[in-house]
């Protein structure tokens, strides 16, 4: 008895805590404007008309539920996906309107969190603009910058692939270092260089198989950050 | 049952309860403070308004980032003299409100709110009360009559200052520092005016509005219909039933929106802010153009006036302070003292900014016809026959930027006015127009695509000369106020400016950064008097802050 009490209670505390009121309040807003919200007007992205390989999109060529930050508002359950060969983010109002996909206006983009990824708009810094992942914010920050490029087989098939390249950024102090290997970390963190150093021995097979986790496991563990 | 359990028990109800609560408050609850310039003004004035949108739903008070319109009444004993609209960004907003000329002298209350306290049961506006004399009319508001005694100046015993705020006075140097010592960001607004004694009004801040708020019962609100969360949801009554509507502003490019008229003759409008006063068109996408409908926009104020209004007191002794007001009021006017005012910022709009090719006209040959021009040297615009009629095409590009002609049709914009027929297009007199945009890719506005925009912008930018179609209705719209400043920061330019200057400086929203500082500089008009100066707002944890200094 007392343990099922304790568990309604749990229950019931932890649901009143995340209920949030104005996610309520924005969803009626949303299922009443649908696509008429100001969200859903703008240009549109015509769908690839040839066969390629690899995707265009950062990750996946499926449009995912995020958070935004637009133009001063809030909007949750987005469908959104992030174009890295056009640095763009598009929307949909419903997964299945494939040719009605809108390119929000990058700047207006203040963030993004889709699949737990959070991105930022980033502009008139000394990093070219663009949509970065935001890979570790703490006392400073890791981000990374995905790039898709078009590339086409000089083969008879003339296949086109999507080629993607990754550039990591420190920012410390309000300056961008870029991050090639462990020793960009070993160069902004002096006073830490012994334990970037075993961190990076300890974690040398993500180096090859998750770069990300990698990196994001050198500036926390190693860097302390 | 032992204590253990009885604890567990009581804990179980409790949050119960607060589960109650939360379901009973699931919409966004919002109350609305303005502050403005002064208290007292003369008929034709402005009216410095800034605004501060609280959630209180839980208790808290900090600034609401659901509702992105303020609704402002301006109520009298004889009824709701004037409506406006302030636009909000995170909570706050400001514009300048001009007084109609005509108004009666009387008390009137400001009252604000939201559309969501319009869906709270019970809600009543509330807000500040302002004087207003008319110097050109003994027109007076019900109830307001000359007093046969010297009004009563009022008292001076207010509030204590704010300790988180100190203001320093640099008289000889006309400068002012208002230094935040909070460790929380301050977002207030400014105003250094005449203290010329006229008003009587017991003093309002944001301290008596937050007291007030102790004191309020929030009604349960039974619906978020329409709330202006991205913006104003602009309702449209409609004979048009099941047809799609386009409402557009002359010379507002960047907005057009489309919706559905439903089965009961309504339709919503989510718009971005829409700023000044406009001429509103409404129009039914038909494929006859000639087809008749009516349309009206449907008013979202409220329009209560039943509150007690306490009445305004006018002696004799006030003649020679209304002569300098009233003359103070003209000089802006007659020397374009309102073109002083500063912009501040609007929420940017999201689309058709950045066209992908801008033709100057006037930088081209001039042709005869609005033919020759796009056949002469817009390459991406194509004149087509369909069906004996002329048809605009755009060359828009597909995802690798190729160009390409689509089967949809391209938006035709004439001073941000959909254009249906492109004969009346091609027929238009080239000499009014300015300039040429067309943006090269597909555009959606609800459910409506278009391939392609060509944006015609005339001199005027108001469609000069252009007859619309039978299936068009005008409309006033009076958008939100644009937000401005009166710094006067210019009026150092203006040597020969007859300074009669009541408010010398007015800023509706100053940030100021944790313990930072707001430095400014002001000028005294030409006249001798008392002047104060009033900072009022929140810190960002949602203290209020009030300072009020003589300046003499």
């Amino acid at each position: 008895m007392k343990k099922t009490l304790i568990i309604i209670l749990l229950v019931l505390t932890s649901v009143s805590f995340l209920y949030s009121q104005s996610k309520e309040v924005y969803d009626y807003y949303m299922d009443n404007a649908s696509y008429n919200a100001v969200l859903y007007r703008g240009r549109i992205k015509t769908p690839l008309n040839f066969r390629y390989q690899g995707t265009p999109f950062a990750y996946t060529e499926d449009f995912t539920q995020g958070k935004l930050f637009y133009n001063g508002k809030e909007y949750y359950d987005v469908w959104l996906n992030i174009n890295s060969y056009t640095d763009e983010l598009e929307v949909r109002y419903s997964p299945d309107r494939q040719n009605q996909t809108i390119v929000l206006e990058k700047k207006l983009v203040k963030y993004f969190i889709v699949n737990d990824k959070k991105f930022e708009y980033i502009a008139g810094k000394s990093i070219p603009d663009g949509f970065y992942e935001i890979l570790h914010d703490g006392k400073s920050d890791l981000i990374k910058k995905n790039k898709k490029m078009l590339i086409e087989e000089e083969n008879l098939t003339r296949n086109k692939i999507f080629m993607s390249s990754n550039s990591y950024y420190i920012l410390l102090n309000g300056i961008y270092y870029p991050v090639k290997g462990k020793s960009a970390f070993a160069k902004c963190f002096k006073e830490r260089k012994k334990d970037i150093k075993r961190v990076s021995r300890q974690f040398s097979s993500l180096r090859s198989d998750d770069k990300d986790a990698y990196y994001i496991t050198i500036f926390t563990q190693g860097c302390n950050q | 049952m032992n204590n253990d359990m009885k604890r567990i028990v009581l804990i179980f109800l409790l949050s119960l309860s607060g589960l109650v609560l939360t379901a009973r408050g699931k919409f966004v609850v919002e109350r609305v403070y303005i502050s403005t310039d002064k208290d007292c003004y003369v008929a034709g004035d402005y009216v410095g308004c800034s605004a501060f949108c609280f959630d209180v739903s839980d208790g808290a008070r900090h600034l609401s980032d659901f509702s992105s319109i303020v609704y402002l009444e301006l109520v009298s004993a004889d009824g709701v003299a004037q409506k406006e609209k302030i636009a909000l960004i995170e909570g706050r907003g400001s514009g300048l409100i001009k007084l109609s000329p005509e108004l009666p002298s009387g008390n009137y209350y400001l009252v604000a709110y939201t559309k969501q306290n319009i869906n709270e049961s019970g809600f009543i506006p509330s807000g500040k009360m302002l004087s207003i004399f008319n110097v050109f009319s003994t027109e007076r508001v019900k109830g307001s009559a000359p007093a046969d005694e010297k009004v009563a100046p009022k008292s001076e015993d207010y509030l204590p200052n704010s300790i988180d705020l100190e203001v320093l006075v640099d008289i000889d140097n006309s400068k002012i520092s208002l230094l935040n010592h909070t460790g929380e960001s301050a977002m207030v607004s400014v105003s250094v005016f005449h203290d010329d004694s006229l008003s009587s009004l017991p003093e309002y801040s944001i301290v008596d509005f937050y007291n007030g708020l102790k004191h309020t019962n929030f009604g349960d609100i039974y619906s978020a219909d329409r709330a202006d969360y991205e913006g104003e949801v602009i309702e449209v009554l409609s004979d048009a039933r099941g047809k799609d509507l386009l409402l557009s502003f002359v010379g507002h490019c960047s907005d057009l929106y489309v919706s559905t008229v439903d089965s009961s003759g309504h339709a919503f409008f989510y718009t971005r802010n829409i700023y000044g006063e406009n001429d509103a068109i409404l129009q039914v996408c038909a494929e006859n153009p000639s087809e008749k409908s009516r349309h009206e926009i449907v008013s979202p104020f409220i329009g209560y006036y039943g509150y007690s209004i306490p009445k305004l007191s006018i002696s004799e002794d006030m003649e020679e302070r209304l002569i300098l007001r009233g003359m103070g009021m003209q000089t802006v006017k007659r020397f374009g003292g309102d073109t002083l005012a500063d912009g501040l910022f609007l929420r940017p709009s999201a689309i058709l900014n950045n066209p992908d090719k801008k033709y100057i006209l006037d930088d081209y040959t001039r042709f005869a016809t609005m033919t020759e021009v796009f056949v002469e040297y817009i390459p991406e615009v194509s004149i087509r026959k369909e069906n004996g009629s002329s048809d605009l095409s755009v060359l828009v590009e597909d995802y690798m930027g190729q160009p390409y002609y689509s089967h949809f049709s391209s938006l035709v914009l004439i001073d941000g006015v959909p254009i249906q027929n492109r004969e009346t297009v091609l027929s238009y007199d080239q000499a009014l127009v300015k300039e040429i945009d067309v943006y090269t890719h597909s555009y959606l506005f609800a459910n409506h695509l278009y391939n392609g925009i060509i944006s015609i912008k005339t001199f005027k930018e108001n469609l000069p000369s252009f007859s619309l179609e039978n299936n068009v209705t005008i409309a006033n719209f009076n958008g939100a106020l644009y937000p401005q400043s009166l710094t006067w920061s210019k009026i150092k330019d203006f040597d020969s400016y007859p300074d009669l200057r009541q408010t010398i400086y007015w800023h509706p929203s100053v940030t100021i950064l944790p313990k930072g500082s707001f430095n400014f500089e002001f000028m005294f008009p030409k006249y001798e008097g008392a002047f104060e100066i009033v900072v009022e707002g929140i810190t960002s944890s949602g203290e209020a802050i009030y300072y009020k200094q003589h300046i003499k």
